[in-house]
């Protein structure tokens, strides 16, 4: 009974914690990343031309 | 699978054996599929509306003027210029005339500016002197951009084509539609110092077709 309610506590608290923390995290990371390949691509490509 | 893998050393032992990363990697016991999926929607939901709301808060002239460096220098100049106040009452904020909507340009144009907080953390135009010394550099910068781009960011609110070109002085309009209406130019090849003042080293008379 007490080993069950501590994996139920884990695992309610690591789906919190991997919602509000962990996925958002690594989405902006990634938006990040995506945002600074461009950027650095323009450095090397020169600016954008119009859309 | 079985749930006592045979013992393993080091980091990767620890990793595996981990509770906690045991909890996250495994099919849960008392959470429900229904529940999971809702819950990270509701996430997913919640993420993206804080992402576009700090998106925008970071794209108002608010922020763009929180520092001192663009509040005590091309902040002020702006004041005064026709897009600060004119008949029709519109106001030309910075991200206006400086940040691409397209969102790939935009996130780029976001990230460039960790290279602003550099500047602003190393104190690059910490001073009007700093400022000036390294204005034309970035006055160039904004020009081959605008340039390259067709000054996109001038034709999101001024059309050549919805131009009255009667209404126009003479001489805007004979240049307008020769060189504007025919393609071979952009707002910012002969439209250059409208916002701010220009370098001290492009003196208006060094530009081809400003007046
Ligand atoms: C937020 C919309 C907006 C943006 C962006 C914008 N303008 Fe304007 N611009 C205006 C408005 C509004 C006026 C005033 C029109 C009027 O009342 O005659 C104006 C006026 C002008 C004028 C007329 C100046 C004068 O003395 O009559 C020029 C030239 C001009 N803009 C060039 C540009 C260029 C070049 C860009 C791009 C770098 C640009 N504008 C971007 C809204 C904008
Ligand atoms: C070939 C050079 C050239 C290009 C390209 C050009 N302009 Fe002009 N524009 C002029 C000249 C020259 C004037 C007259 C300047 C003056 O009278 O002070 C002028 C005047 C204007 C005026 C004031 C018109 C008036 O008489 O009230 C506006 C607004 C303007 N330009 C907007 C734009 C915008 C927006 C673009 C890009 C879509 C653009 N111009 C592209 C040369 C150009
Ligand atoms: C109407 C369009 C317009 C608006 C609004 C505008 N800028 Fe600019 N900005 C330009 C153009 C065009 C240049 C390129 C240099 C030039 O022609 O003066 C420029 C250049 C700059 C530069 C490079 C240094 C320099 O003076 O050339 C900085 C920094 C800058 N802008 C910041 C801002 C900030 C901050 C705001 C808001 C307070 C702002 N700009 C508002 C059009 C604009």
């Amino acid at each position: 009974m007490v080993v069950q309610e501590a994996r139920k506590w884990r695992e309610v608290l690591m789906f919190l914690i991997l919602s509000v923390f962990i996925w958002p995290v690594i989405a902006s990371g990634f938006v990040a990343t995506y945002g600074l390949a461009f950027w650095v691509y323009f450095i090397l490509s020169g600016p954008p031309g119009p859309q | 699978m079985s749930d006592t893998p045979p013992p393993r050393r080091g980091f990767w032992a620890w990793l595996t054996n981990n509770v906690w990363v045991r909890t996250a990697t495994r099919p849960p016991v008392y959470l429900s599929l229904a529940f999971l999926t809702l819950g990270g929607f509701v996430a997913g939901v919640a993420f993206w509306g804080a992402f576009n709301t700090a998106l925008e808060v970071a794209n108002t002239e608010t922020f763009c003027v929180g520092c001192h460096e663009m509040r005590d220098n091309v902040y002020q100049e702006l004041q005064g210029t026709i897009h600060w106040t004119n008949p029709a009452g519109v106001r030309a904020t910075c991200p206006d005339c400086h940040v691409p909507h397209p969102w790939t340009l935009k996130i780029a144009r976001k990230m460039q500016a960790s290279k602003e907080v550099w500047g602003k953390v190393f104190g690059i135009i910490d001073t009007r002197e700093k400022f000036l010394a390294l204005r034309p550099t970035l006055a160039a910068h904004e020009w081959a951009r605008m340039s390259a781009n067709r000054s996109a960011e001038c034709r999101n609110c001024h059309n050549p084509l919805s131009m009255d070109l009667a209404k126009q002085s003479p001489q805007a309009a004979s240049a307008h539609k020769a060189q504007l209406l025919t393609g071979e130019k952009s707002c910012i090849d002969c439209h250059k110092g409208i916002a701010h003042h220009l370098p001290e080293t492009a003196k208006a008379d060094e530009i081809e077709g400003f007046d």
